[in-house]
Formats: structure tokens, C-alpha cells, sequence
């Protein structure tokens, strides 16, 4: 009996951040911290001439100063990266080293170049002003197509034509072709999927404390991943010893990907502190986040979709071209190629595909996962494509959908659905969501109320019906693909004498509310008030291992691993049961937190048991005291949830000022534990995912300056620019995991960016302007200059 | 009966002091005086007569002054007796400096009663003293207005090369989160700053540098501000509140309760400067609609929650207060 699952239980962890009481990085101070300012390149691309310290040496405060030079003296390379996608013909992909400090090249705007470290924050900051840089600055490329070109400026000497690898998937493009040719209508695109800065509320921070009395590092990081963070630094970056290295990702203000990865400073914080023997604490602006965090997207894309006569798609033919910015960050290989052309399947039945990608080094930024990670590059380029086939072929966008879904499969009775493009999805039905969606939209009296619509304003809806691949994922397929690493959890499960547990898990939590969920799970499944249930996180002391939190894998994943150790605590307390009871293990059953006697009413609680296993004096023979137990979790499959998204806009005439009316969202992400905390994961999907199709996008002149690299000049979607949101769900669990549980972190995210764009070009092209495309974002100036140019 | 109470005077707290040291005026603009007499040092006879609900009655007593500090504070004492019962109270008077011309008179203190006024109930006799307090300090802006001050100017320090504009130092004192708290800060040290890093109080965020995110909004007087946009010498004699000032020995602000009940935060960090905004929102409106709640809430960002739920949580608080 579940008494936990399923309800929309209150956040455990909210009464610390409501009072003020959460613990981020930047709220710690160590005894003897110094404190770090880190000077960076005013440049994207530049040779260093000269850096002179001798004024800052002096300066108040100042305990010391470094340059990229003494790191690279001691054979440190850089920070690595941790997926490989080789060249097509076979070559190793390009790895250029990515410094903590450049030696004498910076190479995007932001590079770090000296570190400055003072006993205050001031005082590091009115030294660095002092350092005097000399630059020779160079011609800088931006674009990744133009990267390639022949003759365009090399981020990396040993990168011809700015490459670092070519890949492609799916059938034969020769198949491809052939078919589309003989389709009876082709719809073609060339769009960008603009460059977006995650911008994760707080800004990054690293301590690095090292002390020397036990020779052990402490690194406090706003991570995401702190186990993998360790990892990647004492092996790979500074060649320390992992079992002498703690990090802790205490409290941590958001992320969407952007703290995934392992930053050059927090390695350059621990090294300092090992010289210094001090704590050395960094914290990062929002401008210098602007500059230094991973962003996200950035595809240029060209792709042809094939129809025949009845509606039904033959081919899908797509060309990318991926920017990855100047440097590999650490999953940057990964997101335009196993999380983008996989998905190229859609949930249609395309019968042919085929998909090319060319990664680029350019001077900007390095591009990583960002919420949703390639999947929402994939889901904007197909549902695009659908309802500008749809306004082509004169058929309606709902229609043509239902007529290329793949009919249901549950993946049980019937097999899962096997794609073009190498994946295997678990289980689907897709028909519903949208049919869900339509229903609460009120479809036919929406396009008669827009047929009739004359106050100035033009009305318009626009679809998308997506999927994604997340609870990532079988460590073999993703080693086959190019990880370096295992991607499964851990999980501990330690009952204390009194019958309390505590929970170690391996996902992090920074907004997701795991504290919650997961307690839900371990109560109800061990019949515990969930008030004696305590989840641990983010601290590599405590918990065994992990691999972080992204990819909307912590329950799928995470929390499977937790089921696995509680079927263990649970085994092993139905022996000491059996032996209290004088009974079989077999003939005991286990309910609301107590082990009886089949048919009898004789039993014994939990607490009972758990106090006989650490104070062991009647006790079944042969058997080892205590009651914890560790489980590492690797799922057999990717888990695909799926969903229906439609926006609404009005569009002024006068303006082009886009208004988003109203957005109705029905996901479909599995079984659901908590419903309050799936449909809050799903809200904040969807403002990220209309603010890129609205308000946000990096824009990099063509010297390789970030021209709106603040909040005065990124727009990001405030209050008053969004709508309250209508979302509803469908449940089709997920066939090989415990909970059934697919996913819910970047669901919102990756279905809405095209449904507004869609949204906004048929209200333009109802509305008698024969627009077809308005690049993101869709400002009033763009969609105000679409309306001029192509009246009817 | 707790008294308590803040205005601000278009004056200098010289300029006030003066006031409130002179028998006669004082003796004019108190409401209800009919004699103040001084019968020592800091010592008054007074008789007053006041209208309580329905009976109108006349109280004789005596006034002093203790702990005084000129220009800047003293307790107030007073006993009075009347045949429909007695009063003694104790309040603490206190001038902060808001600025250039700028002062506010504090009280703060408590009030016990005897006799057949005891019976009258807490309502009637807060009511009274409210608009006592405020005809007082209506009288006392006419006062001051009618003296017609000479201005304050600025005071222009040479500029003098050897002097650290940036480590200078000062001395502050503010009422944060209902007590008086006393800091040294540099002249170039951000509010914000301050409260984080010397005073520990780090619920109150850094999101940005160029004031647009909201994190570190705090109440200032009662008023939202973002305090990465004030230098903390400026808050020198306000009354501060911090997200840590919220909650009270009875439990959750029901902004904080809006919050927690309607899953109105994820990670936490926009979380308190967005309640705080939202309290000074609510002490506006009491009653706002979603899109003044959008509209109020559009300097804070939040980037996990699509603010759907941060409204409902306003909305939440709005039904509780
Ligand atoms: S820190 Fe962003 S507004 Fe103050
Ligand atoms: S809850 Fe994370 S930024 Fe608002």
C-alpha cells in the first residue's frame, strides 16, 4: 500500500531556504580564507605580450599573484574533456588542451589569464587592476560554419579548418536522397538554434582548502556532479590522490546543465591553496558567468523533410553544424551528435534518415549541455519542419501529426520501437497527449475565433509533439558511443539501530527537490513515517560514489538505486525477522513497516529488527550484523518521455510585439512520485524554453565581443512576460525501472521553443503576411521586419 | 500595551531636539495637555485630558526624563492618575538620522493600566494612543515647518590626497531584524555586502552586478530595496529587515508559508528576495491581482520555477494576511 507515491508531499528542504538558512558555496568562510579574483581576457582572440605584476605584488592585501605559465611549469595540461566523437573517417577527435590560466593565447572572450588572491574580496579586486596585460590582438571567427571554411582564423594551430570532428547517422544518404526525390512534397529550413546562456540564478563559487597537517584537499564547488568533479581533477587535471580529496557541493542555486562540468577553477582554487596552504575562495560575477559558464545550443542547420501525397513522411535529411565554442568542455561532444541526431526519429515513422554534424572550435565561449541538451535542437528542427509542412501542404498541423505518430507500444506485450537512428524507445503512446492537448486548447473554436479576429491583432497556434531520451544511461551503449565514463548511480541505504534510515545518494539536488521524492519512495517502500527517512547528497565523505545530476536521470536512475538497496535492507531483515519469530523468511510477508507471519498475527516491527541487527544477541547464525547496504544501479535502456505542447500568441500589427497568450502543456514522463514538484519541474522547462524562443540569445559581434553580456542586455523572461501555465499529464510507465519513472527535468524545455515559433508564423501567415520563418529569438524588430517584407 | 511607532520630519535632529526640549511648545503640540509644568531637572507636572471611547477624563501625574542623550535619545517616564484609573508607561525616544534634513522620530515602549481603564480592552486603548501619536506628530510638522529651519548643507571634506577614500571607516548602527546593531564598515562596503559577509545574515543573495535580479532585495523601513545597490553607510539609522527577520517565534510569515504550500521555490536562491518583494507588494495591496503580482514581482528573476507558482504563493499570502 502507497501512502507517500504519488502525492504532492511538501518539500522537506524548503524550511531552510525560506528562512534564509541555505548553505551555498559562497555563503561559506573558512578560517585564514583568502579570496580569489581571477583577470580575464578583454579580447576573443590574442596573443599575450607581456604581463607586468609588480605594482599588484605590492599592493594591500595581496598574498599572491599567478599566471598560466607556473601551472604549465609544473605539467599541468588543463581540464579534459569527457566524451569522444571521432572523425568519420576514423581520425581521433581533436582535443586541444583548455588551460586553467592561458600561457600566451587567449582565445575567447573571458579566457582566464592571472589570478589575483588577497586577504579580502576588495583587496584582490583593486590589486588585479593594477597587472598590466599587453595583447596583440588577432582576427576572431564566431560562426560555426564559417569556421570551416577555408582561410578562416584557427582557435587551435593543430585543428585544421577549425574542426574537431565529423559524424553522421542514420541510413545511407544516397537512400535518402533517392527517396526524396520522389517525394510529392519536400520542406526545407535553414535556421540557427541560437547560442542561450544558461544563467542558473547563482553564480558560480569554488573554495579550494587544502590543508597541510593531513595533506587533504576540500573542494567546496556549486556543482552539479561533485563525485565526477573529483575524479576528472585528481586524475586527470592535477594528478592528486582521489582517497585524499573531498568536494562538497553543499546548497546549489540552480543549474540546467551548466554545472555539470569541471571548471578550470576549481581545480585553479584547490592548486592555489596546495601553494598558498591557505583556503582560496572564488566567486564568480554574473558578468564573468556570462562569459565563463558553459552555454548551450548554437547549431546552424539545414535540413529537408519528404512527404508523399498522403501526408505521410518518406525522408528526413539534416546537415548541422555544431559550435563548441574555443575549448572542449566536458560533455561538449556528446550534445550535437547522441543527444541530437538520435532523436531525429521524432515520434514518427519516418522511414528514412540521415543526419551529418560538423563540430567547430570558434573564439566564443565553450557550448555544453543546456537544459535539454540536444534534444531540444532536435525536437525545434522536426517540429518546425511539421507545421511549416503542414501550412505548405495546406493540411492541419494536428493531422499531419496523428498521421506519422508510431502507433502505441508499451514495451512489454509489444516490443519497443526501434528508430533509424540507433536508439530503442521503452514505451509510448502518443496519440493521447495531443489529443489531451487539443481538447484543452479548445481547437475548433480557436481557429474560428482567430478566423474572426479584427481588433488589430493577429492570432495564431503553433504545435509541437516531441520526445526526448533521458535517465541516461546503459554505461555499455553510452562507452560505445564515446563516454568516458560508466553512467549508472549509487545509492546507500544505512538503517541506524533505532530504525531510522539514512539515504546516500549519488544524483544532486539543486532545485529538484530529491530530499523529497526520494524519502517519498524509501517510506513507502520500507512502510516508514517519512519523517524518519533522511537523504544525503552532494558530499563525496559520505556518499560512496555518484555521477551527478542532469539528463533527467536522478529518479530513473538515482532513485533505482535506492530500490535496489532497500530490497537488500528488506531481505536481510526478513531473516532476523524470520529468526524473532521463530518462522521461515518465506512465510513472512512484509507490510506498513512489519515483517508477519502469513496467516497469523504474529509479527515484528522494523524498529525491532533493526535494533536486533546492530545489537546481534538473538540472532540468526551465520549472519552479519547490521542493516546497510550499497547499490550501484545501471539501467538497461535511455527512459523516452514524450508530450504535447501548444502555444498561443497574439501578435500586435503596429509592433510586431508578440504576446504569449496562453501555453498548454500534456507530458507524458512515466509514473510520477510527487505531482507538485513534476509539474513545477515542467513550469520552469517551459519558461526556459519560451525565453529562447522569445527573449534570450548570445550575441557576439563579429570581433568575438559578447555584446549583451549582462542582464541589462540578455533578456530573460521575467514575471509579467509569461502567462500562467495549463499543463496536464498522461502516465505510460516506463517498462525496465523499478518506479516506472521517466524523467521530468527538461520535458518543458524541450517541447516548447518551437511551439511558440510556430505559434507566432501562423498568426503571421493566417494573419495574409507569407512569412515562413522568424529567427529566435522573435523580437518585435524581427517579427515587425518579417511583416514588411512579405505582405501578400 | 506595547507602544511603538516611526516618522520621518523634514528636519535635522538638532533641529527636533530643540523642540522637544522646549516646555511651552511641547506643552502645545502634545494633544490633550492642558499644563506642563518643569518641577526639576528632566522633571514635568502635567495634566491631560483624554477622551477614552465614551468617557472623557482628566489624568494628573508627573513626566521625567532619563537616559538622555543629546540630540539623539531618552526614556520617557510617565505616571498619571485619573478617577477612572492609573497609567504608568515607559517609552524610549529615539532621533535617527535619515540623511541631510531628513529625521525620524522612534518610539518604542510599554504601557501598563490600572483600574477601570484596565477593563477597557487593549483595542480601545491602542486605538487611543495611535491617534494621540498620530495628532502629536501631525503638530509636530506644523512646528517644524512654522520654525522654518535654516537647511543643513553637505559638509565638504578637503580632498586630501593621502586619505583612502576606500578604507575609510565607519561606525553604523541600523535595527535589523528588530534589534539594534551596531557594524564598522568601509565607505565603498555594499549594504548587501555587509549583511553577508560581516554579519553573517547570507540568506540575502548575489545574483547579478548591475541591480536587475532581485536576489538581495531586503525591507528598508518597511519599503523593498536592493541592497547591492546601496552602500551600507546609507543604511545608517534605518530599520533593516532580512529574509532571517521573517519568520517569527510563532512560525512562518505567510508569505513563507504561501511559498512552501504552493512549491513557489526550487533552489532557493531567488527564494528570499523574492518574499521580500512580495511583503512589500502586500503591504501595498492587499488584495492584488495575478498580473499586479507579475507586475510587482518583474525585478526579481527566478530561474527554476517559470514563476507559475511563485504567483500562486503570493496569492496564497494575500488570503492569510
Ligand atoms: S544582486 Fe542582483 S539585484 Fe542585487
Ligand atoms: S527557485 Fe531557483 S531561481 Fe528561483
Amino acid at each position: 500500500m502507497s501512502s507517500y507515491i504519488g502525492q504532492s508531499v511538501k518539500r522537506l528542504e524548503d524550511k531552510r531556504f525560506l528562512t534564509g538558512k541555505g548553505h551555498y558555496t559562497d555563503d561559506i568562510i573558512l578560517p585564514q580564507q583568502t579570496y580569489a579574483y581571477i583577470i580575464r581576457s578583454p579580447y576573443a582572440h590574442a596573443r599575450i605580450v607581456k604581463i607586468d605584476i609588480s605594482a599588484a605584488e605590492s599592493a594591500k592585501g595581496v598574498v599572491a599573484i599567478f599566471k598560466g605559465k607556473e601551472i604549465a611549469d609544473e605539467g599541468i595540461a588543463g581540464v579534459p574533456c569527457g566524451w569522444q566523437v571521432d572523425f568519420k573517417n576514423g581520425e581521433t577527435m581533436k582535443e586541444p588542451p583548455h588551460p586553467l590560466l592561458v600561457v600566451d593565447k587567449v582565445r575567447h572572450l573571458g579566457d582566464g589569464v592571472v589570478v589575483v588572491i588577497a586577504e579580502s574580496k576588495a583587496e584582490a579586486r583593486d590589486a588585479a587592476e593594477l597587472v598590466e596585460i599587453e595583447y596583440d590582438v588577432l582576427e576572431a571567427v564566431i560562426d560555426p560554419k564559417k569556421a570551416a571554411q577555408a582561410g578562416a582564423p584557427l582557435v587551435h594551430e593543430d585543428c585544421p579548418n577549425n574542426m574537431c570532428f565529423d559524424w553522421e547517422l542514420g541510413n545511407p544518404k544516397a537512400d535518402v536522397d533517392a527517396a526524396m526525390g520522389k517525394a510529392h512534397h519536400v520542406t526545407s529550413l535553414e535556421f540557427v538554434n541560437q547560442r542561450v546562456i544558461p544563467n542558473a540564478m547563482e553564480p558560480r563559487a569554488a573554495i579550494g582548502d587544502y590543508q597541510v597537517a593531513t595533506d587533504k584537499y576540500t573542494l567546496y564547488t556549486s556543482s552539479q556532479n561533485p563525485h565526477l568533479i573529483r575524479l576528472l581533477m585528481c586524475a586527470f587535471v592535477l594528478g592528486i590522490p582521489e582517497h585524499k580529496v573531498r568536494v562538497v557541493s553543499p546548497d546549489v542555486g540552480g543549474g540546467f546543465g551548466s554545472k555539470i562540468f569541471h571548471y578550470a577553477e576549481e581545480a585553479l582554487m584547490i592548486w592555489c591553496s596546495r601553494k598558498l596552504e591557505r583556503p582560496v575562495k572564488w566567486t564568480s560575477d554574473r558578468s564573468e558567468a556570462f562569459l565563463t559558464d558553459a552555454h548551450g545550443r548554437d547549431h546552424v542547420t539545414e535540413a529537408k523533410m519528404g512527404f508523399d501525397a498522403d501526408g505521410k513522411i518518406m525522408a528526413l535529411r539534416v546537415n548541422t553544424y555544431a559550435n563548441l565554442g574555443a575549448y572542449l568542455s566536458t560533455f561538449a561532444p556528446a550534445v550535437p551528435t547522441y543527444l541530437h541526431g538520435t532523436l531525429m526519429q521524432g515520434l514518427y515513422t519516418t522511414p528514412l534518415i540521415n543526419i551529418d554534424v560538423t563540430a567547430t572550435f570558434t573564439h566564443t565561449t565553450a557550448v555544453d549541455a543546456y537544459r535539454g541538451a540536444g534534444r531540444p535542437e532536435a525536437t525545434y528542427l522536426l517540429e518546425r519542419m511539421f507545421d511549416l509542412a503542414a501550412l505548405e501542404m495546406n493540411v492541419d498541423p494536428a493531422e499531419l501529426r496523428f498521421k506519422n505518430f508510431i502507433p502505441a507500444f508499451d514495451g512489454v506485450e509489444q516490443e519497443g520501437y526501434q528508430t533509424q537512428v540507433a536508439l530503442q524507445y521503452d514505451s509510448g503512446d502518443y496519440e493521447p497527449v495531443l489529443k489531451r492537448a487539443l481538447e484543452m486548447v479548445g481547437y475548433d473554436k480557436f481557429r474560428a475565433e482567430q478566423a474572426a479576429q479584427s481588433n488589430g491583432k493577429l492570432l495564431g497556434i503553433g504545435f509541437s509533439t516531441y520526445i526526448e531520451a533521458c535517465g541516461i544511461a546503459p554505461s555499455a551503449v553510452v562507452g560505445a558511443l564515446g563516454a568516458r565514463a560508466g553512467l549508472y548511480e549509487s545509492a546507500q541505504v544505512r538503517v541506524q539501530p533505532t530504525g531510522k534510515v539514512s539515504v546516500f545518494t549519488g544524483s544532486h539536488s539543486h532545485g529538484q527537490g530529491h530530499e523529497t521524492t526520494f524519502a517519498q519512495v524509501v517510506a513507502d517502500k520500507m512502510g516508514i513515517p517519512l519523517e524518519d527517512v533522511d537523504i544525503v547528497h552532494g558530499d563525496s565523505d559520505s556518499v560512496a560514489f555518484g555521477m551527478g545530476t542532469y539528463g533527467s536521470r536522478s529518479l530513473a536512475v538515482g532513485g533505482s538505486a535506492i530500490v535496489k538497496s532497500i530490497e537488500k535492507v528488506l531481505e536481510k531483515g526478513a531473516k532476523i525477522a524470520a529468526h524473532l519469530l521463530e518462522a521461515n523468511p518465506d512465510d513472512l510477508d512484509y507490510a506498513e513497516g512489519k515483517w508477519t507471519v502469513k496467516g497469523t498475527d504474529k509479527s515484528v516491527g522494523f524498529g525491532d529488527v533493526s535494533l536486533t541487527a546492530y545489537v546481534p544477541h538473538n540472532y540468526p547464525e551465520g549472519l552479519e550484523p547490521g542493516l546497510d547496504f550499497s547499490s550501484f544501479y545501471d539501467p538497461a535502456n535511455f527512459t523516452y518521455p514524450f508530450g504535447a505542447h501548444i502555444a498561443i500568441v497574439e501578435i500586435d500589427k503596429e509592433t510586431g510585439k508578440v504576446d504569449l497568450k496562453r501555453f498548454i502543456a500534456v507530458d507524458d514522463v512515466g509514473n510520477v512520485i510527487n505531482p507538485m514538484i513534476v509539474d513545477g519541474q515542467i513550469h520552469g522547462g517551459l519558461a526556459q524554453g519560451i525565453g529562447q524562443a522569445l527573449f534570450e540569445g548570445a550575441i557576439y559581434d563579429d570581433t568575438g565581443q559578447l555584446i549583451n553580456g549582462s542582464y541589462m542586455d540578455y533578456c530573460m523572461p521575467r514575471a509579467d512576460d509569461l502567462p500562467s501555465f495549463e499543463i496536464d499529464r498522461t502516465v505510460t510507465p516506463c517498462p525496465h525501472n523499478p518506479l516506472g519513472v521517466k524523467g521530468a527535468g527538461e520535458a518543458g524545455c524541450i517541447g516548447s521553443t518551437p511551439a511558440v515559433v510556430n505559434a507566432v508564423v501562423d498568426a503571421l501567415w493566417k494573419g495574409g503576411f507569407k512569412v515562413k520563418d522568424v529567427a529566435m529569438p522573435m523580437t518585435s524588430q524581427r517579427v515587425w521586419t518579417a511583416m514588411q517584407s512579405e505582405t501578400v | 500595551m506595547e507602544l511603538k511607532g516611526r516618522e520621518s520630519f523634514k528636519a535635522t535632529r538638532e533641529q527636533i531636539w530643540e523642540i522637544l526640549m522646549d516646555t511651552p511648545t511641547l506643552a502645545r503640540i502634545t494633544p490633550g495637555i492642558s499644563r506642563l509644568e518643569k518641577i526639576g531637572d528632566n522633571a514635568y507636572d502635567a495634566i491631560a485630558d483624554v477622551k477614552i471611547g465614551p468617557v472623557k477624563a482628566s489624568f494628573k501625574g508627573k513626566l521625567t526624563l532619563t537616559d538622555i542623550t543629546e540630540n539623539d535619545s531618552f526614556v520617557l517616564n510617565v505616571t498619571q492618575n485619573s478617577k477612572i484609573g492609573n497609567v504608568a508607561a515607559k517609552v524610549g525616544l529615539n532621533l535617527v538620522n535619515e540623511g541631510l534634513n531628513q529625521t525620524a522620530l522612534a518610539f518604542e515602549g510599554k504601557a501598563n493600566f490600572s483600574g477601570t481603564l484596565a477593563g477597557k480592552g487593549a483595542r480601545i486603548l491602542s486605538g487611543v494612543a495611535s491617534s494621540l501619536t498620530k495628532q502629536f506628530f501631525a503638530s509636530l510638522a506644523e512646528e517644524i515647518e512654522a520654525r522654518d529651519f535654516p537647511e543643513a548643507k553637505p559638509e565638504i571634506t578637503q580632498n586630501n590626497s593621502n586619505v583612502n577614500l576606500h578604507s575609510m571607516s565607519h561606525e553604523i548602527k541600523m535595527f535589523l531584524n528588530g534589534k539594534e546593531q551596531h557594524v564598522t564598515v568601509e565607505s565603498r562596503d555594499l549594504l548587501v555586502d555587509v549583511l553577508r559577509d560581516k554579519l553573517r545574515l547570507t540568506g540575502t543573495h548575489v545574483g547579478c552586478d548591475t541591480s536587475s535580479c532581485g536576489a538581495c532585495t531586503i525591507l528598508i523601513n518597511g519599503k523593498a530595496v536592493k541592497s547591492c545597490t546601496m552602500l551600507a553607510v546609507q543604511a545608517d539609522g534605518t530599520t533593516v529587515q532580512t529574509v532571517e527577520g521573517l519568520a517569527t517565534a510563532e512560525g512562518f510569515h505567510p508569505i513563507q508559508e504561501g511559498f512552501k504550500e504552493e512549491h513557489g521555490l526550487q533552489c532557493g536562491f531567488c527564494t528570499p528576495g523574492m518574499m521580500m518583494t512580495a511583503v512589500d507588494l502586500l503591504q501595498r495591496n492587499t488584495n492584488p491581482s495575478e498580473h499586479e503580482i507579475r507586475e510587482a514581482l518583474e525585478g526579481n528573476f527566478c530561474r527554476c520555477t517559470g514563476y507559475h507558482n511563485i504567483v500562486r504563493a503570493v496569492q496564497h499570502a494575500a488570503a492569510k494576511m
